[in-house]
């Protein structure tokens, strides 16, 4: 039956297939006992086009080979729930955020962060990208990271600065446990971070499509930051439309990526004013709704009074939810707080003015 | 398309309504009755149903709700197409084992067949190939299928349309008619997904607001 299957549904060019229907082969039946050159004489397409397009039509009957770009088959929910559970996800070190994500952050899936600026949005992605080396006996992923940079804030020497933290966490811990020391360095890590820096959208997008290529050489790698994907599509767009398809090509190749590789996507992304008639502006994340549907999960970013809060807007497994966090000097981590205690608190990066006892 | 439903979702910071437009709105407590109701008794087979809503108003959760109930209630199979990484196999256990409890969750988990495909060709594979299924009879699962969720399509149309390409319009009505085909012909619920702007029925008719 699937010589029933019209012509068009098959990603021909355009101009391909105005010629294949004036020359009247509309569906892969039409196709089937052609040699490509006279489907060349037929339509006037150059012999090597019309080879592929054989190619990618009648590609059951030729010699069996799969296609590349098939589609995998069906499976059941069952197995499915089997697959999500045998993929741990990445851990951030701050629990109360690991919590209301489920773990950490997942894999197989694209997790955004949307914020102000100052709000921490670089530091979480610097924090994923050193927790995704964890090693395994430490509950972490092993792997490695690809940090896409479009907005210049990259500092190598704050990643130097988590990067300490972190290991000097995990030589703790291997202390405590008995494992060996020093299975992870500032320096494994810092090689662990595959860094690209873009200029403008066609560069970002020239690297998400080389991305396939790099990561089946790299197979280690198991997260993919953009920080952040909303810098350049903001300025000098004039054509909204156009702007509106590549975004949504992207989204869809990412997710491709999460899918294929089992890695995790993390983005970032602004925030913009949004005015409605008869009502108070607000901030809602950049790139328009038509963007918001391409995260699977979107964590938003915010400042509430003198603390930082995530808050889980979009989630296909969890509540809504919202969490306090901190940065400091090691990363992100949880606001420590102490029940009734007049002792102080330790976080170093609050501001420095009179503040109240949190209990 | 068959039916429409606006999902609008209710929080508590939103503003409120205004009196003279209408929102089609999907408060979180309303029972299910409450939305059989509304659809004239529920969503019909031969049919194609699309779910449209603002980001994280609950199109996929009450998709998912949907697959359970058809499986458990209508004791039929269901095919689950996933364009946006959205399908959560965890979520779907949840749901089904608070409904039906954890003797039914491997009858209902293994009820419901998850279908990847991130671009509209793929899709339009997929398709073809869940109707050369039904067609040959030689799996036993299609021959009870009922429900066809595609989740969500607007992920797959998006990226052709607009810019300088024409062939965006195309796609999708092809799209379009496959999948009302294959629902008029095989008597399957089909249920699309989709992002939507805010539409308001003010004295005007209706309106896209974005």
């Amino acid at each position: 039956m699937q010589s029933q299957r019209e012509l068009c549904s098959f990603p021909i060019a355009p101009s391909h297939k105005s010629k294949l229907t004036s020359a009247g082969f509309l569906i892969t039946e039409d196709l089937k006992h052609l040699k490509p050159s006279e489907l060349s004489k037929e339509t006037g397409i150059g012999l090597e086009e019309c080879l592929e397009i054989l190619k990618l039509v009648c590609s059951e009957s030729v010699d069996g080979s799969k296609r590349n770009e098939a589609p995998k088959p069906a499976v059941s929910a069952l197995e499915r729930l089997k697959e999500e559970q045998s993929l741990p996800p990445i851990i951030t070190f701050s629990e109360g955020l690991d919590n209301m994500l489920g773990g950490g952050v997942p894999l197989c899936k694209i997790t955004e962060f949307c914020g102000a600026p100052g709000v921490g949005k670089t530091q979480m992605c610097m924090q994923i990208a050193v927790d995704v080396q964890i090693p395994s006996q430490f509950g972490g992923l092993q792997g490695e990271a690809v940090y896409i940079d479009t907005e210049g804030s990259f500092i190598v020497e704050r990643l130097v600065d988590i990067a300490k933290a972190t290991v000097d966490h995990c030589n703790e811990m291997a202390r405590l446990e008995g494992f060996k020391e020093g299975e992870i360095t500032v320096e494994s890590v810092l090689s662990g971070v595959h860094f690209y820096r873009c200029h403008d959208y066609v560069e970002l997008l020239a690297t998400v499509h080389l991305l396939p290529e790099f990561i089946k050489k790299h197979p280690k790698i198991k997260v993919v930051l953009v920080d952040s994907v909303a810098f350049h599509f903001r300025h000098d767009f004039d054509d909204l439309s156009l702007r509106t398809r590549l975004l949504t090509t992207m989204a869809q190749s990412f997710i491709k990526l999460a899918t294929e590789f089992k890695i995790a996507i993390v983005l970032t992304n602004q925030m913009t004013t949004k005015f409605s008639p008869g009502e108070d502006s607000r901030l809602v994340p950049a790139l328009g709704e038509s963007w918001g549907h391409a995260s699977t999960i979107r964590v938003i970013l915010y400042w509430e009074g003198q603390k930082r809060w995530a808050w889980l807007y979009k989630s296909p497994s969890k509540k809504e939810s919202r969490v306090p966090y901190q940065i400091t000097m090691g990363g992100v981590r949880d606001i420590v707080t102490f029940p009734a205690d007049n002792s102080n608190d330790q976080s170093d990066d609050e501001p420095s003015s009179k503040r109240q006892k949190v209990s | 398309m068959g039916q429409s439903i606006v999902l609008h979702p209710w929080r508590g910071d939103s503003p409120t309504p205004h009196s003279n437009d209408h929102f089609l709105s999907f408060l979180k407590s309303t029972p299910k009755e409450g939305l059989n109701e509304l659809l004239d008794g529920g969503l019909y087979t031969s049919e194609v149903t699309e779910i449209a809503g603002e980001i994280s108003s609950g199109k996929t959760q009450f998709c998912l709700s949907l697959c359970v109930s058809v499986v458990m209630k209508a004791r039929q199979n269901v095919v689950f197409i996933d364009t946006c990484g959205g399908f959560s196999a965890d979520r779907l256990t949840e749901i089904a084992e608070s409904l039906y409890g954890e003797e039914n969750l491997e009858h209902i988990l293994q009820s419901v067949k998850v279908i990847e495909a991130f671009d509209i060709f793929h899709l339009m594979t997929a398709l073809q190939t869940i109707k050369d299924k039904m067609v040959k009879k030689v799996d036993p699962f299609y021959d009870t299928l009922k429900l066809l969720v595609v989740d969500s399509i607007t992920a797959v149309i998006y990226p052709s349309l607009g810019g300088q390409q024409m062939d965006g319009h195309g796609l999708m009505v092809q799209l379009s008619l496959k999948l009302r085909h294959l629902a008029a012909d095989f008597s399957l619920c089909v249920l699309a997904t989709g992002g939507k702007t805010k539409i308001g029925i003010t004295e005007k008719g209706i309106e896209d607001w974005t």
